[in-house]
């Protein structure tokens, strides 16, 4: 459905995305996480064509994201934590204006999202909040039934409340269609996330599956019969070591169950005993976003 | 798509619209009120800031209906909707034809049918009014706003621009030919470097407008912006030789020109001082060399006698450069290097003589140089850039409450001053006026007449339906003096006669374009200098 390859953009004498490549499968909910600047909205903004790309290429829908068209437009939604709407118009009147653009506008489907995100079809669209007009986002991008939903930070800044109402606008009304979505929101998207890539400072340092991310990440935590001390040659691929009276513990990032047990035991004496536990998708990013800004 | 995306500007901007609209029609309407006289002054300040207004406004409104959906930046909601590009410009083209331009064109035609013109006069006259404001206004506000986020942020860009070609003019533009505006400003072939221009602005918005919609090259755009500014600029250098040539060109020849002659006379007298006899030839003087007036000069006087010059016709020099060679055989040039406005006429329609009488040319001529040469024998170069003007029509009108209206000058009125020292004439007009006009004040019983003034339009555009910004109405108007309160000057039509005379009009067309020269092989400047001074225009009424 998307397939980035070799993706670099200059603007304005600095490199926001550095040779990003991935591709985002049909069916799946991608999620491209990464701290503010680190290239994720430049990345999803070449793919609808609103920046250029300086070089590599972007494909949506199979066609490059420089020659989107109509056509491919109608098939894709496209929602922004600060997409700019006509201010002056009514929720009503915007409605009215977008429904002719779109070959297959579910009026029933957009009747049936403004009941549940509870849009008042009256209110300007200047008058509205921030989670008010990230709700009206939605609820303008998914009455066309789009095969791709791009989604830019659209958990940014909203309450509990409101989150949970464009999530399950999001998941509920979305059916089959494509989600790429950045976010930084991580808690948001652990539970919706089939697929998760994490960009820093405009590189990809991973892309898979988020099954497989949370089987390869664990808190490793290792008891042993004396005093912990740090490694003098860690392994890579740990992160986060810390030696607390006689307990090791670090994050390992290439976590296999017998493997990895069988590695620590020939590495380490003494131990007495090893307990591995999976870690949640904000531990990952902090763990990863602290290692490679150390390493810079 | 277009009539849906219109819809939804329409909805959105329809008061703003409707306010410029309706400023167009007030304008019209204060017209109305107005009358040829203006006697109520209150509403020429109040049509002044209408006019003020209404340009601002259209400007403004311009810019936000093209930001409703701004091409620049990255977080418009439209990028990321199916709406073609094409049909987006071209909704945004027929608001803007349907918020301004139809409005503009149904009130000028509507002012020019209230004021009593023709159809066709008054349709000519908005035509042309209307593409004159698309193609100097509204599209280059169109595209400028395109390459603009917000309507602060154009005004801001607006200004700096304005200020940067201001400056051009005056540093880079003003040193070369003497007018930040060029050689040709202020003369009838001012037309041919605006036609140039307007061509440019037609150009550069439709590829401002192309680049921004069908690709978002906004920074290309910006390019081009800068090129067509600079283009503009440098088009005030565009030489008065070139231009004069092109008029000519499209001037349809005149045989009579051929046998105009010219040379020095100095038989005709030495004068040193100006002013008189240079007012008694040259009623009207206007627009005068402003920068003269503000350096030391020394001014020339150079007996002219213009022979072959038909009768009834007049001579209007457009230009002169003038050349000084001094004994050292170094070239030197009089004020500037693009010559001199000639800005005088030679009539020949006194019907006693076949022959104008001689002419004083005044030259300028820089200080320094003057101190150098004055008494060094020196040749003098002139070329003269020459229109002939032929007689068109003749009219007359009484000279108190007069009505009457006439080819090339319009509706016509005519009246006694407040003080009853002198008559008004005004006339208002539309669209295409008379080239040049001679008036006097006469005694239909004894023929007697006072001096005739007389005025020249400097425009030898030839496109139809003419239009001098912001109005298709051209009012024009002159004073005849026939009291002197100070009793010094006595007219042969007076406060006696008055009441039985007819102003007596003249017009005249323009019958070709050709150039002239004269070598005067050896003269001393100070034989024909005045002191020095500053030059001193005469006003005499005409306005």
């Amino acid at each position: 459905m998307i397939c980035i390859e070799d993706l670099w953009k200059r603007y304005r004498g600095h490199d926001p995305v550095r040779g990003i490549s991935f591709s985002v499968p049909e069916g799946s909910t991608y999620a491209l996480i990464g701290a503010n600047g680190a290239g994720k909205t430049t990345t999803l903004k070449i793919l609808m064509n609103i920046l250029e790309p300086t070089s590599g290429s972007a494909t949506v829908l199979g066609t490059d994201s420089r020659r989107i068209s109509r056509r491919e437009l109608n098939r894709i939604g496209y929602v922004s934590e600060n997409q700019q709407m006509p201010e002056r118009l009514t929720i009503e009147e915007y409605f009215n204006y977008l429904r002719p653009f779109y070959m297959r506008w579910d009026r029933q489907l957009e009747s049936s999202l403004r009941t549940q995100l509870r849009l008042p079809a009256t209110r300007r669209i200047g008058e509205l909040s921030h989670g008010m007009r990230m709700k009206m986002a939605l609820a303008c991008a998914l009455p066309f039934r789009p095969d791709i939903l791009i989604l830019d930070e659209p958990f940014s800044g909203l309450d509990p409340l409101v989150c949970d109402e464009v999530r399950e606008g999001v998941l509920g009304q979305a059916g089959e269609t494509t989600l790429l979505m950045s976010t930084h929101e991580l808690g948001e998207v652990e539970s919706i996330a089939t697929h998760v890539a994490f960009l820093e400072e405009g590189k990809l340092l991973f892309d898979e599956p988020m099954e497989q991310l949370h089987k390869r990440f664990r808190a490793v935590r290792i008891a042993f019969d004396h005093a912990a001390h740090m490694p003098q040659e860690p392994f890579p691929d740990w992160f986060e070591l810390a030696a607390d009276g006689n307990t090791l513990q670090f994050i390992d990032s290439r976590f296999a169950e017998q493997l990895s047990r069988e590695r620590l035991n020939a590495r380490f004496h003494g131990i007495r005993s090893i307990e591995a536990e999976p870690v949640p998708l904000r531990t990952i990013f902090t763990t990863l976003a602290r290692a490679v800004r150390n390493a810079v | 798509m277009i009539w849906h995306i219109f819809k939804k500007d329409f909805r959105l901007r329809w008061p703003y619209g409707l306010a410029v609209a309706t400023a167009q029609f007030a304008i019209v309407a204060v017209h109305l009120k107005l009358g040829v006289f203006e006697r109520q002054r209150i509403f020429s300040a109040v049509l002044l800031v209408l006019e003020i207004m209404m340009d601002m406004g259209v400007a403004v409104l311009i810019a936000t209906i093209v930001h409703e959906d701004s091409i620049v930046g990255m977080r418009q909601d439209w990028l990321v909707r199916p709406i073609r590009r094409r049909d987006l410009i071209a909704a945004k083209l027929l608001f803007l034809l349907l918020a301004v331009q139809v409005p503009m064109l149904l009130a000028a035609l509507i002012g020019g049918l209230a004021n009593g013109f023709a159809l066709w006069l008054s349709l000519s006259a908005a035509l042309s009014q209307n593409a004159y404001f698309l193609i100097g206004f509204t599209l280059p506000i169109f595209a400028f706003a395109s390459l603009t986020r917000s309507t602060s942020e154009a005004l801001g860009v607006a200004f700096m621009i304005g200020v940067g070609s201001i400056m051009g003019l005056n540093v880079l533009i003003l040193p070369l030919t003497g007018s930040p505006l060029g050689p040709t400003s202020n003369t009838g072939l001012a037309w041919i470097p605006l036609t140039f221009r307007f061509a440019i602005y037609f150009v550069a918005s439709l590829a401002i407008l192309v680049l921004q919609y069908l690709r978002r090259a906004t920074r290309a755009s910006w390019l081009v912006l800068a090129a067509s500014v600079a283009i503009c600029l440098f088009s005030a250098l565009i030489p008065w030789k070139v231009v004069f040539g092109l008029q000519k060109a499209i001037a349809p020849a005149s045989v009579a020109a051929q046998s105009i002659a010219i040379r020095f006379d100095p038989a005709a007298g030495q004068l040193q001082s100006a002013t008189p006899a240079f007012s008694v030839r040259n009623p009207v003087i206007s627009g005068g060399d402003q920068r003269n007036e503000m350096n030391e000069d020394t001014i020339l006087h150079l007996p002219l006698v213009f022979t072959g010059i038909p009768a009834g016709s007049i001579l209007k020099v457009d230009r002169t450069v003038a050349r000084l060679t001094g004994p050292s055989t170094t070239r030197e040039q009089i004020v500037s290097a693009m010559g001199d406005p000639g800005d005088f006429e030679v009539p020949n329609d006194d019907p006693r003589t076949s022959e104008p009488p001689p002419v004083d040319e005044i030259l300028h001529v820089r200080g320094s140089v003057y101190t150098r040469l004055k008494d060094a024998p020196v040749t003098l170069q002139l070329d003269y850039s020459v229109t002939l003007l032929n007689l068109s029509s003749t009219h007359s009108i009484p000279a108190v409450n007069g009505d009457l209206s006439i080819d090339g000058l319009g509706h016509c009125e005519t009246r006694l001053n407040d003080s009853r020292t002198d008559v008004d004439l005004i006339c208002l007009d539309i669209g295409n006026t008379s080239q040049c006009t001679t008036a006097l004040l006469q005694d239909p019983a004894t023929g007697l007449h006072n001096p005739p003034l007389h005025d020249c339009r400097d425009d030898y555009a030839p496109y139809f339906g003419r239009y001098q910004p912001p109005d298709t109405l051209v009012l024009r108007g002159v004073d005849f003096d026939f009291r002197d309160p100070s009793g010094l000057i006595h007219y042969p039509v007076n406060e006696s006669t008055v009441n039985g005379a007819h102003v007596l009009i003249k017009n005249y067309s323009v019958a070709g374009h050709f150039t002239m020269h004269l070598t005067v092989p050896t003269i001393r400047l100070a034989e024909w200098s005045a002191q020095w001074q500053t030059r001193s225009t005469v006003d005499n009424g005409v306005r």
